[in-house]
């Protein structure tokens, strides 16, 4: 599903240059659920960058469900960002000014889908994480908790092949963080997607199908 | 939905710019405000401050030859008839009419100050090709633009001027005049002294004190000279006549308005006469008339001595007016009959005041023997 | 969609923003709007007044210094037989108890408006007529106008003309049919043409003569019968001319409300910014679920427009309701400064208010255009820190700076070389904003210099402050930029207007040498007896007369002003150029003039040119042989020795006499007995040498309150572009603040450094606007003030203007500080550091 070769990656800091991926490579079948780990700064976050297409790797190619995102232009990586990929970061996931239903439709809206049919959709996506009543809240209005599972609703909502996670349980206590793994988890076996999940905690990683570590910009299966 | 924000700002904006956009006022139609000419000639209210007619009283020449400023109206008033080669025919008029439109003015200081403004018509009458001249003019009786004096004689209106010699007989005179296609360049002689109208001069208009004026005419005045008519210049010679009148107030609220004859007889007699129509139809008994013999000597022709009747009328084009335009005139103890027609049939003038002032030709019979002339009629009071 | 929701939900929950950002377009498009409406109404009035007073006239008879005589007039019409003529006599009056209305008093002949002038029917009235010819003192006014004074016909009404005051009587109340006439025959006095002669003291005369010639041959024979100094001008040619004069002013008017719009462009530009920047999460996230950066472009802009469009309708309701005042201002400029103008109506153009549209929506686009297009660079989900986005504009920094010295140099050489008031006005606007797009770099190498001083001064939270404004120089940048320019406005005109005030004021004591001046209030005659009474004065040493009138010149009229000098008095005139010696040796002797400096550089003329002139005789060349300075008129006039005038012109008026007392003789006593010997002649109007001063100078001041009006409002729509700036600035780092809250900064620490940093914006601004104000100074005065109205003047840089100034920047920084400070040390840290949700 995933294929990443050879991927070098490098950010210009304050005056000097630092290497973050060094002909990194990696696969993810289809259906796999992955977990990253590695010190902070390792690169774990721009790995998902590239493969969301919200990056380009300085050299190496990215496939994605057999396309090769570098190849493509900005402007096609977003619109296959869009059909293809599901978001769901720390914090800051949803639109502070849209109400929580609002928030669910918009990847829907941006694939053109208004009307009924979503509306059902985001109804339904609301019961699945126990939220249906809280649909004309705004997101301030809800726990961390609640957030982190709207966000998982809004990134699923249009059933994208790929789940990209970034740290989600990360502000969130362990009680609650159980809560949204296994929402996560469930969710995403249903439709055989596709999983890459960045962590620090060891206890979260063990809990997917498989871990890499990042060390000096290179996969280091665990 | 994002479309339709758009459309709806600009046509906000459009809206907005539709309302505020300053139209342009509909012109309304000029109106000729203006001076009244009518209103200087009548009413009894209006004639306050004026020195009036109220008697005979004997006339001093040449000082009565001018300007008469204490009375509201006053005119120098020249018709005649004039023949060019091929008998072809012109009439033409000229009058000065002075308005003192202020009585209680005092010496101003300026040279412009003044209560008299004067006002001057000139037309003429090509009766061969029918067509007919008419303008008006006004100025004020001051810095020289208007006026009349006496030695020698000489009333204008800007460069209109009629001019005559120094002491009481002012003749010959010399008319100078034109505007547009029209101008005349006469001199006039008098062949027969001037007449005093009414009493000793005393002509009374109507039943009031006051309701008269003073008049005197010249009925005979052998005319020569040149006419230039829309290009063409013609010499000219014939017969004109000349009325001089003031007055301060005319017609009584009872009359409308007069008919005025003037005709001038190939067997020399000439023959002054109107009638004063009344507002309910009749005529005024004081209507009359002066006969002048061919020596110059004359009588007046009362009321009931002339018989005139109106044989046919013409509607003015500008409407509200029906001029009679022919006439069977009779004196019987005279043993005259006569048919007066005129020249030809618009000879209006539709200036500020309508009046019909037109070159008038005669034929019929005195004591028997078959007579011509030509002369003028005036028909005022027929415009509403 | 769900996007435009979003944001638009996101503008109404920050409604300070909002509203800021409203502010300024809406101020900036009212300045121009209220400028661009009371110029046209100005236009639009006098189009309105020379339409009806000119009415058919299509040739005027102009004549020399005292006119026509009235016998000229007199033959055309009984000799000549040219009967489309209208003799006109003009002036001036004051309807004593309404004084601050100017009227125009207007002389004409009834009988002869007929072809002319619609609109006076009502002078021909029965019963109007006779009264007006034949009496003094009576008149006509508009019936709109009479209602408004609350007169009526047959009203007995006090009014001021030529210095004395008559009592005049309502004849009549004009009421057009026309609408135009209605309009355009306000403030106009109608007297029968003698009574006008009365009232202004023209006897014989008259000003001009208007006639209707129908065709190329008869303009030729009025020509051959002209008297041998007067013109026969198209009416048109000469109405064109009047609003010509009037054109440089109204264009100074309009340059300088385009200066509040590039204020209010800068301000939408920081509130877009900082907009954008304040959602650089919200934007990363909507790049990470898949909106396009063409998207974020669309989304940045509308969101512009929609805060464009809303502020320009307010912006247009307030320019309208702005452009009230200015009307009157305006009106009252030209008034004192061309000829007699009466705006009283407000002509609500189309045009201005579409420009006003254009203006509010294009700078609003064009002002949102660079932080648009810095939210599509927001890479997703922000992976670079607020520090990276500093170092990227850093690096810009230099070509920016490179740009903006590149329009400076543009713009100076432009002002130098450009021909023409539009090119200075261009070339200033790119030296300004050339300076501007410079601020950012000059910012940062002063605040490199000045960061040791601050430490050494104010310890860590001077460092602190200093270094929080580099750290956010991309912002403080702009916000100083800003300031600069509003500020640099004030000095710049504020310069100007002292530069200006001081050369007149010394030109002023230069030229007023005499210590009592006598003359008829609304240039009358002083009579003979008159003037020997006051010459014959005892106590008087010397004296001088003068007489001003116009005469002829080719195809225009002049200014002439005849002088009968003293010895001594030859230094009244200061030569601009000309040899002195030669000058003055030949101005009584020879046929030569002297020409004001705005005349040489109307007319195009230098010492040694020859200018025709129409005497009595026909048209004479005079040399000029010096060109003076003079401020009491922007029109320009031609210079005469009295002898050389008597040479060639038969007119003994004399318009006003200056005399000199004896030394150590007392003016208010000499002023009692001229008065004593001269009262009985005539009544005159007796100035003493300082009160004319003093009068001058007010009349200067009065001129120049309109600029001080739209300075006012420049440094108002600075201010409040500065303030949301600064604010905005503040509250992104709120979490900063917070975070030293945290650490132990006491509320007033965090005050101190909040408006530290303010300071330092502010006293940076004002530093840089000090260069760049004298600058604009130097314009205005040397090229500007140079090509609009023809005048040289001395540059005066009074410290007080720039002190000010970098007190006004300062305090405007400070003041603006003030929220955010009270804000961010009230705020419980605790709070401040949550992820905020925005």
């Amino acid at each position: 599903m995933i294929a990443l070769e050879s991927v070098s990656k490098r950010y210009r800091e304050a005056g000097a240059d630092r290497v973050v991926l060094r002909e990194f490579s990696l696969q993810v079948p289809e259906g796999q659920r992955l977990a990253l780990v590695g010190r902070s700064g390792a690169g774990k976050s721009t790995v998902l960058n590239l493969i969301s297409g919200m990056d380009n790797p300085d050299a190496g190619t990215v496939l994605v469900g057999g396309t090769a995102v570098q190849a493509l232009s900005e402007r096609e990586r977003t619109l296959f960002r869009r059909s293809t990929v599901g978001f769901v970061f720390q914090f800051f996931n949803l639109i502070p000014t849209l109400t929580v239903r609002e928030n669910l439709l918009l990847p829907l809206d941006l694939l053109g889908h208004k009307g009924s049919g979503a509306a059902e959709a985001a109804n339904a996506l609301l019961q699945r994480v126990g939220l249906e009543d809280r649909g004309g809240s705004f997101p301030e209005q809800l726990s961390g908790g609640e957030q982190q599972r709207v966000a998982i609703a809004r990134a699923l909502i249009h059933r994208p092949r790929v789940l990209l996670a970034d740290e989600p349980t990360g502000t969130l206590d362990e009680e609650t963080g159980e809560q949204v793994l296994s929402l996560m988890a469930e969710l995403t076996a249903e439709h055989g997607m596709t999983v890459v999940m960045v962590t620090h905690s060891l206890d979260v990683a063990r809990r997917m199908d498989r871990v890499v570590r990042l060390v000096d910009g290179r996969p280091v299966e665990a | 939905m994002r479309r339709r924000w758009w459309v709806l700002l600009v046509v906000l904006v459009g809206l907005l710019l539709f309302l505020l956009w300053p139209r342009e006022p509909a012109r309304d139609a000029d109106q000729a405000d203006g001076f009244s000419v009518v209103d200087m000639l009548t009413g009894e209210q209006a004639a306050e401050g004026y020195a009036r007619v109220t008697g005979p009283e004997s006339l001093n020449f040449p000082e009565d030859h001018g300007a008469h400023p204490e009375y509201r109206h006053e005119w120098w008033y020249v018709t005649g008839n004039l023949h060019g080669e091929g008998n072809r025919h012109f009439g033409y008029q000229i009058t000065f009419f002075r308005f003192n439109v202020d009585p209680e003015a005092t010496d101003g200081e300026s040279a412009w100050s003044t209560n008299q403004v004067w006002m001057a018509h000139l037309a003429l009458t090509d009766s061969e090709t029918g067509r007919y001249f008419h303008h008006e003019r006004f100025a004020r009786g001051a810095v020289g633009l208007a006026g009349a004096e006496v030695e020698p004689f000489r009333v204008w209106l800007e460069d209109w001027r009629l001019e005559g010699q120094e002491g009481d007989d002012i003749m010959p005179l010399q008319l100078t005049a034109s505007e547009g296609d029209v101008a005349v360049s006469l001199t006039l002689e008098a062949a027969k002294p001037l007449v005093l109208q009414g009493d000793r001069g005393y002509s009374q208009k109507g039943p009031e004190p006051g309701n008269a004026s003073r008049y005197f005419s010249y009925t005979r005045l052998r005319t020569a000279g040149e006419l230039r008519v829309g290009g063409e210049t013609f010499q000219v010679q014939g017969l004109s006549w000349m009325d001089r009148e003031w007055g301060s107030s005319v017609l009584s609220e009872a009359q409308r308005g007069w008919d005025w004859f003037s005709l001038q007889l190939d067997d020399g007699v000439d023959i002054m006469f109107y009638t004063l129509r009344l507002r309910d139809g009749d005529v005024d008994p004081r209507s009359k008339g002066l006969w002048v013999e061919q020596d110059g000597s004359y009588t007046v022709l009362l009321r009931e001595a002339v018989e005139l009747e109106a044989v046919r009328h013409w509607d003015s084009p500008a409407g509200d007016a029906r001029y009679p335009v022919a006439w069977h005139l009779r004196v019987p103890e005279r043993d005259l009959a006569l048919e007066v027609e005129a020249t030809l049939d618009d000879q209006e003038l539709r200036t500020g005041f309508r009046y019909w002032e037109g070159a008038v030709r005669i034929r019929g019979e005195r004591e028997g023997t078959p007579v011509r002339g030509h002369g003028y009629a005036e028909l005022t009071g027929y415009a509403d | 969609m769900q996007v435009y929701r979003a944001s638009l939900r996101y503008m109404l929950r920050h409604p300070w923003q909002l509203a800021l950002s409203l502010l300024g377009v809406a101020l900036g498009v009212a300045v121009v709007v209220a400028v661009d409406l009371a110029n046209q109404s100005a236009g639009r009035a006098f189009e309105l007044s020379t339409a009806s007073l000119t009415g058919a006239t299509t040739h005027q008879v102009l004549g020399g210094p005292s006119g026509i005589p009235e016998a000229w007039y007199v033959d055309l019409r009984t000799r000549q037989g040219v009967l489309q003529a209208a003799p006109v006599v003009e002036g001036q009056a004051r309807i004593v108890d309404a004084p601050e209305r100017g009227l125009r008093l207007l002389g004409v002949d009834p009988l002869a408006e007929g072809d002319f002038r619609s609109g006076f029917g009502a002078l021909t009235e029965q019963g109007t007529l006779g009264g007006l010819m034949s009496r003094p003192d009576r008149f006509a006014m508009l019936s709109s106008d009479l209602d408004e004074m609350g007169l009526s016909v047959g009203d007995r009404v006090d009014v001021e003309i030529g210095g004395r005051t008559l009592e005049l009587i309502v004849a009549a109340a004009l009421q057009p049919e026309r609408e135009l006439d209605a309009r355009g025959l306000r403030d106009v006095m109608v007297m029968d043409i003698g009574a006008a002669q009365g009232a202004l003291g023209r006897h014989g005369w008259l000003d001009r003569v208007d006639l209707i010639l129908p065709d190329r041959e008869a303009v030729e024979r009025v020509q051959t019968l002209l008297p041998a100094d007067a013109q026969l001008l198209e009416a048109e040619a000469r109405n064109a001319a009047l609003e010509q004069m009037a054109s440089a002013f109204q264009l100074n008017l309009t340059a300088f409300s385009l200066l509040a719009l590039v204020v209010g462009a800068f301000l939408i530009y920081n509130t877009m910014t900082f907009s954008v920047v304040q959602r650089r999460q919200l934007l990363g996230l909507l790049r990470a679920v898949g909106v396009t950066r063409a998207q974020i472009f669309r989304l940045i802009l509308l969101e512009a427009l929609l805060i464009g469009a809303v502020g320009t309708v307010a912006g247009l309701l307030l320019g309208v309701a702005l452009s009230h005042v200015l009307l009157e201002l305006v009106g009252r400029t030209i008034n004192d400064l061309y000829f007699m103008l009466s705006v009283r109506e407000l002509a609500l153009s189309p045009w201005s208010l579409a420009l006003g549209v254009l203006l509010g929506l294009g700078m609003t686009v064009v002002a949102a255009f660079s932080p648009a297009v810095e939210a599509t660079g927001t890479p997703p989900r922000a992976a670079l820190s607020r520090a990276a986005l500093e170092l990227g504009v850093r690096r810009q920094l230099p070509r920016v700076a490179m740009v903006g010295l590149v329009l400076a140099l543009l713009g100076l050489a432009l002002l130098v070389t450009g021909a023409g008031l539009v090119a200075a006005f261009a070339g200033l606007f790119l030296l300004m904003i050339g300076w501007a797009l410079m601020v950012p770099v000059m910012m940062r190498l002063l605040l490199h210099l000045l960061l040791p001083l601050l430490g050494r001064f104010a310890g860590l939270s001077g460092r602190m402050a200093g270094r929080g404004v580099e750290a956010g120089l991309s912002r403080t940048s702009v916000a100083a930029a800003a300031l600069m320019i509003a500020v640099s406005a004030v000095v710049g005109v504020g310069t100007m207007v002292d530069s200006f005030r001081y050369t007149f004021s010394q030109w002023l004591d230069a030229t007023l040498r005499a210590d009592v001046y006598v003359s008829v209030p609304g240039s009358g005659q002083v009579q003979p007896d008159a003037v020997t009474a006051l010459q014959d004065t005892e106590g008087v040493e010397t004296w001088s007369t003068a007489r001003y009138g116009r005469v002829g010149s080719g195809e225009q009229r002049h200014r002439l002003r005849v002088f009968h000098l003293p010895p001594e008095g030859k230094r009244a005139f200061r030569l601009q150029s000309g040899n002195g010696e030669e000058v003055w040796a030949a101005f009584r002797e020879e046929d030569v003039v002297l020409v004001t400096e705005p005349f040489a550089w109307h007319q195009r003329v230098a010492v040694g040119d020859r200018l025709p002139l129409r005497t009595p005789d026909g048209e004479r060349d005079f040399r000029v042989i010096g060109v003076i300075y003079d401020y009491s008129t922007s029109e320009g006039a031609v210079v005469m020795s009295r002898q050389t005038y008597d040479r060639w012109w038969d007119d003994p008026v004399v318009n006003s006499v200056a005399l000199y007392g004896v030394e150590g003789s007392e003016t208010e006593a000499l002023i009692r007995r001229l008065r004593e010997n001269a009262g009985a002649v005539q009544p005159l109007r007796y100035q003493s040498n300082a009160e004319l001063r003093r009068l001058s100078l007010d009349i200067f001041d009065q001129t120049f309150t309109i600029t001080q009006v739209l300075r006012l409002l420049a440094i108002l729509v600075a201010v409040v572009g500065v303030l949301s700036a600064l604010m905005a600035l503040a509250l992104e780092r709120a979490r900063e603040y917070a975070a030293l809250r945290a650490v132990g900064f006491t509320p007033a620490q965090i005050w101190t450094l909040v408006l530290g940093q303010n300071a330092l914006v502010g006293g940076i601004a004002g530093l840089l606007a000090l260069p760049l104000g004298m600058g604009l100074a130097a314009a205005l005065v040397l090229v500007i003030n140079q090509r609009s109205f023809g005048w040289s003047m001395q540059m005066a840089f009074p410290p007080e203007v720039l002190g000010q100034a970098f007190l006004l920047s300062l305090a405007a920084a400070l003041v603006a500080g003030l929220y955010p400070a009270w804000r961010m040390a009230k705020t419980p840290p605790a709070l401040a550091l949550r992820e905020e949700a925005a």
